[in-house]
């Protein structure tokens, strides 16, 4: 204070001894003028400064469900990767990131860059103006590459994530679960940690529905999958810990029938997915192998008819499951189930089996096998066996549709659709993984009103929000004007 | 210092202007609560941001006549002739339009109790957003004030003021197009013999400096729910600055020679 | 208590006020003449601290007002040409105000306005909105906003322009009550608001101070009661030769001639009265006067004297 006072009084005699013309003047505009400079560039260098020194560790994580921050399990996977990792957004950054996707990415990838130990580097590149950064990745050039996307480089391999994978969204407009960690970390330790990988059988030869999606979908858990035809074989594959049957559209052979019989016995795992057809192919071996755990898929197919339950009308065999039991947190009302086969269960008085219904439709809905119709009653979609074995349980998961599983359904709903989820969280239970998840998804918050307002209480607001407060205020203010006009 | 903080913040209240702002914000911000409530979906956050961008057109209202009247009425005098320090009187001044830019704050505070009342759901990010919307109102609001130190008309002080702060809502964009003009620019001369990569790289530092002066990317990590201590700082730092400049162009009256 | 030296002002290339001193006396009333444009009111704002000047020194109430500026605008009321009103408060509002940015205690505040209000008149508007007032008001409002704060030095732009000659009245008491316990510095195109007033008078033309002096001084030295126009209902034509001949009056002009009219204009000698040897003139020669005064010097011919006597003709040029 005291020198500023010295100053100023320095300032001043310096100035009354100043008399010629504009002498005076000219002093104290250069000295207002420096005195501008001077207060800006201190503040940007303390802002620097600042910004340096605490480098943001001053920070509250408000986004929900941490959405901006890598869970300690992320952490700890990217500690210790092998290999350097490159992530390569490819757009430019956009500076407005409150209006973009890129939102729930951009400060995520920021926290895997300082969480690395220098392993991973994130970088944007706009292909417009480097145009280069394609052949760059793939030296090949047979990618086709999307400007909005990221792309992961290991060494020379690489990997495409495209953001709208990574956002769950129920009706195409409301975001439901953020993927984008796991899918990152995911992609992140398969591509660059050398560790073996977890495999998975798909059985094939019986023109099973394919799947890609879903390889892609139990990659984020670190599972790979492998064909497998037991047309020559004489038994599974030692390492074999879990098989996969997508929803084949024709019979198994009786001797594959026996193999897989061979295997549950042995306790052994399988999952088993239908999809409906109007074919007449029988399915006699597959339900040979069914009967063994219980349960037997007929050629009927289920319809809804609780309309709380459908997503369109005049579309009975679309709807929203109903019960989802034991596996998983994820709510049943989400699970989208589409031409499914009923599935019945064999005799209920059998204890050598546990029957557990996972996915059932709703007490309204009914079975239909050509013109038969059945009762209304609550149809098993999803069934859980377990049957002790001098081998440990031989587990069956069996669904009646392929909308969990099929390429169809699964590149139509995205790979992050809550249908993908459950079907993940399944093959890992029946994996036997104590971790169910690597890194799990985080829902967004619901900004829809709970309960919804009548259309009483939404008048009310309205009338109230729109025109009694603006009204209001605009009302005394006119007041206030009449009232001082005349005064 | 507070004898002029109290005039002209009363003043707002024995003119219209203030009851015209806090009706306009009122009726923007109930208009969108009221459609979401009809909707059954809202999302304080989102009204947050809807009237964040018809700020530009309401804080003018609040500034224009700050200074510019003062400067037409002859009432200047007073804050030269009176034993009070002029940079005072520019705080004063605007704390005093900073607190009625907190009755709007309040407005937004009433409206997300309104909705926590009828059922929607409030998350945690929704205070960086508040926090973040009131310190880039405060900072329009130091532009404000210099627009209206800078003339006599407070009409033409809303306009300039209204202008600056909608054109400073792009100037990522034209950060943007800096780069890709400078890297085009730069690798089409190729002056320097500067292989691609480094020329965008020149390039994208180049707009990150601008990016830098800018307080709606400063902001960004809020937008993400990362609330920080950085943007605040900055944010209150350009507000000094503006202040700042309004003192010394009001005290240029003084000695200039005009 | 106002030290003022070598001021200078300039306008652009325009030099408004040149090289001025002068100094008011506590206790003082001086006032303050000149023309439009002569710079009154630019040394009064630079007295106020509302502009800066050129290079010279001011000094109010014993602090300069570069270095102690705020200690100086403490001793100093000011009405400047336009007065500082906020047209949008009413007349009590707008002085608490005032009271409030001079440091008025905040108990007194309240009756240190009403009494000022009644010292100038205007209690009975005191709840009207300024914008609503007359002219007339608005002045008094603003001298109030000058006396506010008890200042020992109050400076006055033209306090009574706009005013009626009932209200000008009203002023000149007020200031004249306040004489001797305040120092007060009036500007004014109004001799006899001068003579009335004030103790002393500096009158500034183009910048620059052309006379300073007590106004009978100066009325003496411009004007005196030795100048006499006289008038007779005669059509003598030798009127002219018995002024002449009349001992103690050095000159006679004549200066208007109407029918059976003629007006003369007589300067005396310094010391004798000649008004009686003209009436005895008069009734030697049954001579009628009609007519005898001593003519009154308005503003206008006092400055244009001074400005004869000015050894810087006209602006400077460029």
């Amino acid at each position: 204070m005291n020198i500023r006072k010295k100053i100023a009084k320095m300032y001043t005699d310096h100035l009354i001894r100043l008399s010629s013309r504009d002498e005076r003047t000219r002093a104290i505009k250069r000295y207002s003028i420096i005195s501008v400079l001077v207060v800006i560039t201190f503040l940007i260098i303390f802002n620097v400064l600042f910004s340096i020194i605490t480098d943001d560790r001053i920070r509250v994580d408000l986004s929900p469900n941490q959405m901006a921050k890598l869970t300690p399990y992320s952490k700890e996977l990217i500690s210790s990767l092998d290999q350097d990792v490159r992530i390569i957004g490819l757009f430019d950054k956009p500076n407005d990131l409150s209006q973009s996707i890129h939102q729930f990415f951009v400060p995520l990838l920021e926290d895997y860059e300082k969480n690395s130990g220098g392993k991973i580097t994130v970088e944007y590149i706009d292909p417009s103006l480097r145009p280069g950064i394609y052949l760059e990745i793939d030296p090949s050039g047979n990618e086709t590459f999307l400007p909005g996307t990221y792309v992961i480089v290991v060494g020379a391999s690489y990997r495409i994530i495209n953001p709208d994978d990574c956002i769950v969204m129920r009706n195409s407009y409301l975001p439901l679960y953020n993927n984008v960690e796991p899918m990152f970390t995911g992609t992140i330790v398969q591509m660059a940690q050398s560790k073996e990988l977890r495999k998975i059988y798909f059985l094939s030869g019986h023109r099973e529905a394919s799947h890609t999606m879903l390889d892609t979908v139990l990659s984020f858990s670190g599972f790979a999958t492998e064909e497998l035809d037991l047309y020559l074989k004489e038994s599974v594959p030692e390492d074999c810990q879990l098989i996969f049957v997508n929803a084949p559209l024709e019979d198994i052979s009786a001797k594959e029938a026996q193999i897989l019989i061979d295997y549950l016995r042995g306790g052994g795992k399988i999952i088993f997915s239908f999809d409906y057809s109007t074919s007449s192919a029988k399915f006699d071996n597959i339900n040979l192998l069914m009967a063994e755990m219980n349960v037997k898929f007929t050629n009927s197919i289920v319809a809804e008819y609780n309309s709380n339950y459908l997503f369109n009308v005049s579309e009975r065999f679309i709807f929203k499951s109903s019960i989802v039991r034991e596996f998983t947190d994820i709510k049943s009302d989400n699970l989208v189930v589409g031409y499914s086969r009923g599935l019945e269960i064999l005799d209920s008085l059998d204890t050598s089996s546990t029957v557990t219904a996972v996915i059932t439709s709703s007490p309204n809905s009914r079975l239909i096998e050509g013109e038969v119709q059945s009762e209304e009653g609550a149809r098993n979609i999803a069934l859980y066996i377990t049957k002790p074995t001098s081998n440990g349980e031989a587990k069956l998961f069996v669904m009646g549709t392929a909308y969990f599983t099929s390429d169809n359904y699964l590149s139509e709903a995205g790979i992050n659709d809550i249908n993908s989820l459950f079907i993940k969280k399944v093959t890992q239970f029946m994996y036997g993984e104590e971790q169910t998840d690597l890194v799990g998804s985080k829902p967004f918050p619901n900004y829809q009103l709970n309960p919804m307002p009548t259309i009483r209480e939404q008048s009310y607001w309205s009338v109230m929000l729109m025109s009694i407060i603006p009204l209001a205020f605009l009302l005394s203010g006119m007041i206030v004007y009449l009232k001082r006009k005349n005064k | 210092m507070i004898a002029y903080f109290r005039r002209d913040f009363i003043s707002y209240f024995k003119t219209p202007i203030g009851y015209i702002v806090l009706g306009i914000v009122a009726l923007i911000g109930g208009f969108y609560l009221a459609n979401g409530i009809g909707y059954g979906y809202v999302n304080i956050i989102e009204e947050i941001y809807f009237i964040q961008n018809t700020l530009f057109l309401v804080i003018p209202l609040i500034t224009m006549r700050l200074l510019s009247e003062e400067k037409k009425n002859g009432t200047d005098v007073l804050m030269h002739v009176s034993p009070i320090s002029l940079n005072r009187v520019v705080i004063a001044k605007y704390f005093s339009a900073l607190a009625l830019f907190s009755i709007i704050c309040c407005i937004i505070v009433f409206h997300a109790v309104v909705a926590y009342s009828i059922g929607a759901t409030i998350t945690a990010d929704t205070f960086g957003f508040f926090v973040s919307f009131f310190f880039i109102g405060s900072v329009y609001l130091s532009i404000g004030i210099l627009a209206s130190a800078l003339t006599e008309n407070q009409i033409i002080s809303a306009i300039s003021c209204l202008t600056v702060i909608f054109f400073s809502q792009f100037i990522p964009v034209l950060a943007g197009q800096i780069k890709s003009f400078t890297f085009s620019f730069m690798s089409s001369f190729n002056i320097f013999g500067l292989s691609s990569a480094n020329t965008y790289k020149i390039a994208s530092r180049l707009e990150k400096i601008i990016l830098w002066f800018d307080p709606y990317s400063k902001f960004d990590s809020y937008y993400a729910g990362i609330v920080t201590l950085s943007p605040i700082i900055f944010s209150i730092s350009i507000i000094f600055v503006f202040l700042f400049i309004t003192y010394r162009v009001i005290e240029k009256r003084r000695w200039s020679q005009k | 208590m106002i030290e003022v030296s070598k001021l200078v002002k300039y306008y652009g290339e325009k030099k408004a006020v040149n090289s001025i001193s002068f100094h008011v006396n506590q206790g003082e009333i001086l006032g303050f003449l000149g023309p439009n444009g002569a710079g009154k009111s630019t040394v009064m704002n630079i007295l106020t601290g509302y502009l800066s000047a050129t290079s010279g020194r001011v000094s109010v109430g014993g602090y300069d007002i570069l270095e102690k500026p705020l200690d100086a605008k403490k001793c100093i009321g000011y009405l400047p040409e336009l007065p500082p009103l906020f047209l949008d408060m009413t007349v009590s509002e707008y002085l608490d105000f005032i009271c409030r940015i001079k440091g008025v205690e905040p108990k007194s505040r309240k009756k240190h306005a009403a009494n000022v209000m009644s010292m100038v008149n205007i209690l009975n508007v005191n709840n009207r909105m300024i914008k609503n007032l007359s002219k007339g008001y608005r002045q008094r409002v603003g001298i109030a906003q000058a006396l506010i704060g008890d200042p020992p030095i109050i400076i006055l732009d033209e306090p009574t322009i706009g005013l009626d000659p009932r209200q000008i009245i009203e002023i000149r008491t007020l200031i004249n009550s306040l004489r001797g316990k305040r120092t007060i510095l009036i500007s004014t195109h109004i001799l006899t608001e001068v003579q009335a007033m004030c103790d002393r008078v500096v009158i500034i033309n183009n910048g620059k101070i052309v006379a300073e002096d007590t106004p009978v001084n100066l009325s003496k030295r411009l004007n005196g009661p030795h100048k006499i126009v006289v008038g007779f209902q005669s059509d003598n034509p030798d009127i002219y030769s018995f002024l002449q001949n009349i001992p103690g009056i050095n000159s006679v002009f004549p200066v208007r001639n109407v029918e059976q009219e003629q007006y003369f204009e007589v300067v005396a000698d310094e010391q004798s009265d000649p008004r009686v040897a003209i009436f005895e003139m008069a009734c030697q020669f049954a001579l009628p006067i009609i007519e005898c005064r001593s003519p009154e010097l308005s503003m206008e011919d006092i400055y244009l004297k001074v400005v004869d006597s000015d050894p810087v003709k006209g602006r400077q040029s460029k």
